[in-house]
Parts: C-alpha cells; structure tokens; sequence
C-alpha cells in the first residue's frame, strides 16, 4: 500500500516528509531558545508555533495523499549536468571573489557555466567569458563604484 | 482634497517628470518588456537580478524603475504568447488562447494592438484607483493596532496559498517554510541570536537579494541553459497599417476591456489573489456574456482585450495595500517592500505622508512608464519580434555572472554566495515537488513583520487571545479567513469524494 503510493504520488509524498522534516529540525533548534509565556515571549515561542504547523501540515498533506487516488504526477527532475554546471560555477566565484578578485571570479564563473548548454564551443566560451568579465569590470566597478578588487592576486 | 495633498501630487510628477525620473521609468519599462517579451525569463528573475543595483539609486526612482518592470512585462509577455504561443509571462497565457488564433488567421497586428491599447486602458483606470483609494485606506489604517496588523498579514499569507495553483495545503506549507526561514537573525525583542550556529554574518538575517534570486534567479537560468534556438515563426505583418482595427473591432475590444479593468482592478487590490486570477476570470466572464462564445479560443477580440486590461489594472491596483497598510499582496510586491525597506523607508500607513515623494512619484510615473510602453509596443513591435531570435546559450551565463555579483555586492560577504546556492537548490527542489516558491519569498518578508506584530498584540493584551476576535476589523478578517479556509476544506473533501466514485467507476468498466 505504502509503495503504490509512493510510485503513484511522488511530489506530494517527498514534499509532505520534508515538512515534516524541516518542522523536526526548527522544534529542536528553537528548544535551545527561551520560550517565555503568552503574554511575554521569549525568542523560543513563535519559532515553536511554526515548527507544530509545519509538523502538522506535512502530516495533513501525507494523508490526503495517502487517501486520495494516485495520480500519475511523477517526479520532474531537472536534467542533472546544468544543475552541477551552474553549481559549480556559483561556487568557483564564491571561491575566487576574496582569494583572487572580482576579474577572475567573474572569468570563472561565465567559462564554467557555458558549459551547462549542449551547444559548447571553447573558444567561443572563453571570449564570452573575457568580454562579459571586461563588461562587467566597466560596469560594476568603474561606473557603479562598487568598493570590490578587480584582481587580488 | 486639501492644498497639501495637491501639493503632494505636484510633488510627484515633479519627481516622475524630471531627467532622471524618466530615465529610470524608461530603463524599467524598457526592460520589462525586452524580459516579458523573451519567454524563460521571468519578472521575479529580473526584479531579483536588478534589486542589487537600486540599493545605490534613491528609493524613488528605484521604484519607479522595478515597478516599470513589472507592468512592462505584462505589456511585452503577451507579444510572444500572441505570435508563437510561447508565453512570456504566466498572465499572458490567457492571451494566447485566442491572440495565437488572430496570428494565424494574419491578424497577429490586429492582436498585438487590441492588446496594447486595452492594457493601457487598464493600467490607467489602475492607477486612478490606486490613486483615489490609497490614502483613505491609509487613513483608515491609522488606527489599527498590532492586531489588526498581524490578522491582515495571515489573510494575506493564507489567501495567496488558497487562491494560487495546486493543492493549497502545499502552499501554506512554503509560506510558513517562507516565514521559518525569516527567523534567522537577532531576535529583535531580546537580542537572541536565532538559527545563525555561530555565524554572525546571519545576524541581520538571510540576504533578500540571495534567497530571492536563488529562488527564482537559478532555476531559471538553468532552465534557460537547455533552451535551445526558438521555433521559427511564420511572417507576421505587424506594419502600421496591418494593425489597425475596423470601427467595428474596436466596438468589439471596448467593453471586454472595461469589464476586464474592473474584474482585474478588485483581484489586484485583495491581498493574495492578484494578476493570474483575474485574468482566467474575466476571460471566462467574457465567454459568458459573449452572444458568440463559440468564437473564443479561435481567435475572439473579446478573448484578447479583457484579460490584458484585467492584468494591467491588476498591477496597478496591487500596490493599495501595498503602499497603504504596507502589506504586499504577492511576491512582487513584497520584493518591492523590501527594497523599501533597505532605503530606510519602514512600510506602513505612514508611507505616503512621510515619503510623498516615492508614492506620488510612482503614480506619476505609471503614466509616463504606460504611454512609452503603448510607444514601445504599437510602432516599434517589429524589433521585439526580431527579438525572439536572441541566442539563449550566450545569454545565461552572462545572467550567472551578474546574479554572483549581484549578491555579494549588497554586503560584500561570500557567505551570501553559498545562501544563494543553498536557496537556489531549494528553488529546484521546490519546483520538481511541484511547490510553488512565490509564497515562500511572500513569508520570507511577511514573517519577521507578523512576529513583531503577533507579540506585541500579546504584551498589549497580557497574552489575552481573544482580543483577535474582539475588535471588529481584526474580527472580520477572522471570519472572512475562516470561511475561506471551510470553502477550501469543502471544494477538497468534494473533489475527492466524487474522484474516489469516478475512480471506482473508471476501473469497474477496464476490469469487466
């Protein structure tokens, strides 16, 4: 019984234990926080109230999956390789923005991320890279005056 | 109306009609359209994208401009919708249903005009609304107490999920995600630092601008990375002259438009329902009263004119409780309070005595912002349609370069960067569980709000509960809650009781 409906209602299925998963987790977090009383509450009491109705709510979206009839609403997953791609290249520029400056972060990020489309070119991807770091240079720094190192090497 | 207020509205058309005013109206509506017009990238994307950059430009043009997006994109999402059924804009789908019909019976000019000029239309009448409603509102707003507020904000909160797509229980289930997620920072009541595990860069809270473009910023680039060229389309005639309308077709846009202004001025004003709704309702008011409802979805005048004067009288009118009780009716307009909110400007009834200049501002500049946009999208169609042809494998990584710089530029902090990876791997989640992540963005900024309120009301009343049902305004908004959520229970306990019979039935017949 649990498997069919868990073949048949994927989405409402996972979606309902990650409430209830995310309730879990604020309840025992916001246990370490001075709960107070109604009249004067402490940082704990509204953190709890939310985490019971997100407990109870992912409760109430299992069950009615669970009764209702199984509909054909599969999982939709993204294709996987942008998804990394894109991961990757938000994180060469997190890693590169203090360690190396704006210039290579930017250069980073644009050349990896071109790589999440089918239609890959490396040259053409390195000059897309190049002119948006120049582009971006001009325009964050030099006109916008952000306070950010070009190059930090 | 008093001398003041006249001065007020000077005030304003001083701001929308100086260089920069028009300047930054131009840039938004500008935008807007070139955004609406390119299906795959959306209004929350860019206003998230562009959010960064307001922060260095004074807050009323910074309206001004964010909000020129908005309706600019409600003017450029149907142009696509109408010529390759491709919609720009979630509101323009409605549109296609019989715009793509005109297109293929050689009507595309015909269309692409009946649409400008309703919309225009709607944003007009908007605007007065917005302008004539507003400051009673505000007035009446003056003597609301914590608890009006906080009930406010969860009819808000609980009417955007009960009203938006799918189950509603799923939406209030990443409305209150939104509204958890709020909580990270200072407590402000007792200086308690609350799910920041030791980093004091989270003191201030989770950045806006990351969990806003990792919400809506990345799921959206990397959908557009796998885009490939769009389809070709057939040779539009969307000349001058192609497009204008007969005596008679006009006659046939002119009451579907007024009709839709008025269906998408109300829904645009309640908070949580706004532009979608009332788009696929005054279409259907439309087909109704229609003495030829046949002709809807091949290609009716009627079926184009009303749900785009509804969505832009919609736009307009969202910003009632907006600008007046400072509470945002969905996503868009909460990024707007945001915004606000980091100039300093703390939303409220206060707002447009103390800041005339960025209420009446953004009124005046509704009317600069609309007539560009009849100028952008009547004699110059032509180069939006050359538009659709732009080269989406170059475009997004220019769009991650600028989400990354985006970020981190409002506080200098890496940090930043991560919660916007962590954010925009929830945002893919959220999207193959088939959540919706606009409630969520609407708590993320409504929480901290509806806290500070929610304790207050229970200092006031030494922690008396029943002060929320005794005091009228508060008490009302309970009541209309409550039957709103028995409705809700009702349509869901029906819909699966006569699924269940169906269902029986269905597999009755296949087994026998």
């Amino acid at each position: 019984m649990l498997s069919r409906a868990l073949t048949k209602n994927v989405p409402d299925m996972i979606g309902a234990l990650f409430t209830i998963a995310v309730g879990v987790f604020v309840l025992s977090e916001s246990s370490n926080y001075r709960f107070g009383s109604l009249s004067s509450m402490g940082p704990g009491y509204f953190p709890q109230i939310l985490a019971w109705l997100l407990v109870a709510m992912g409760v109430f979206l299992f069950v009615i999956t669970f009764i209702s009839k199984p509909s054909d609403s599969r999982l939709h997953l993204p294709d996987v390789i942008p998804v990394l791609v894109i991961g990757a290249s938000i994180l060469s520029f997190g890693l590169l923005i203090e360690a190396a400056g704006m210039g290579p972060a930017i250069f980073a990020s644009v050349f990896i991320s071109t790589f999440a489309s089918t239609n890959i070119n490396i040259l053409r991807s390195l000059l897309l890279a190049l002119l948006t770091t120049l582009a971006c240079v001009v325009v964050f720094v030099y006109l916008l005056g952000l306070p950010v190192e070009v190059l930090a090497l | 109306m008093n001398t003041s207020q006249l001065d007020n509205i000077l005030l304003g058309f001083s701001v929308a009609l100086s260089v920069e005013g028009i300047f930054y109206c131009a840039a938004g509506v500008l935008l807007g359209t070139i955004v609406g017009v390119l299906p795959g990238l959306g209004t929350m994307a860019t206003l998230a994208v562009l959010m960064p950059i307001t922060f260095h430009i004074e807050p009323s043009y910074s309206i001004i401009m964010l909000a020129g997006i908005y309706y600019g994109a409600a003017y450029g999402g149907s142009t696509a919708s109408i010529l390759m059924n491709l919609p720009g804009t979630v509101t323009s789908v409605v549109t296609g249903l019989d715009g793509f019909p005109m297109a293929q019976n050689g009507k595309a000019g015909l269309a692409l005009f009946i649409t400008a000029i309703a919309s225009f239309m709607g944003s007009m009448i908007g605007a007065l609304l917005l302008a004539l409603f507003t400051i009673p509102l505000a007035a009446v707003a003056k003597s609301f107490g914590p608890q009006e507020y906080f009930m406010l904000m969860v009819f808000g909160l609980i009417a955007a999920s009960l009203f938006s797509t799918g189950r509603p229980v799923k939406s209030l289930i990443t409305v209150t995600l939104g509204v958890a997620f709020g909580l990270v920072g200072l407590d402000l009541n007792s200086g308690a630092a609350r799910f920041t595990f030791g980093m004091p860069e989270l003191y201030d809270g989770l950045s806006l601008v990351a969990v806003a473009l990792g919400l809506f910023g990345l799921p959206e680039i990397i959908a557009t990375a796998k885009r490939g060229p769009l389809g070709n389309m057939r040779d539009n005639d969307v000349s001058f002259k192609a497009m204008m309308p007969t005596r008679s077709e006009l006659k046939e846009a002119t009451f579907p438009s007024l009709r839709g202004t008025g269906v998408g001025a109300f829904f645009g004003a309640l908070p949580g329902t706004g532009g979608t709704i009332a788009t696929f309702l005054s279409y259907a008011l439309e087909k109704r009263l229609s003495k030829t409802p046949e002709k809807f979805g091949k290609g009716a005048i009627a079926g184009v004119a009303a749900p785009e004067s509804a969505n832009n009288a919609a736009i307009q009118t969202a910003f009632i409780p907006t600008m007046s009780l400072g509470i945002p009716g969905d996503a868009v307009m909460a990024l707007m309070l945001g915004v606000l909110m980091v100039h300093g400007v703390i939303p409220g009834p206060g707002v447009i005595n103390d800041h005339p200049d960025i209420f009446w501002g953004l009124v005046a500049s509704f009317i600069v912002g609309n007539i560009l946009l009849v100028i952008l999208n009547i004699p110059l169609v032509g180069l939006w349609v050359r538009l659709l042809r732009i080269p989406y494998h170059l475009l997004f990584p220019v769009m991650v370069a600028c989400v990354c710089i985006g970020v981190y530029s409002v506080q200098n902090s890496v940090l930043d960067i991560y919660v916007l990876m962590g954010f925009g791997a929830l945002g893919i989640i959220l999207k193959s569980l088939k959540f919706d992540s606009a409630p969520l963005l609407l708590g993320f900024i409504l929480g901290p709000m509806m806290e500070e309120h929610f304790r207050r009301a229970m200092v006031i009343t030494q922690g008396d509960f029943s002060t929320f049902i005794n005091r009228p305004v508060s008490a009302s908004l309970m009541a209309i809650l409550m039957l709103l959520l028995v409705g809700a229970a009702l349509k869901l306990a029906y819909l699966s009781a006569k699924r269940k019979g169906f269902f029986k039935a269905a597999t009755g017949k296949v087994r026998s």
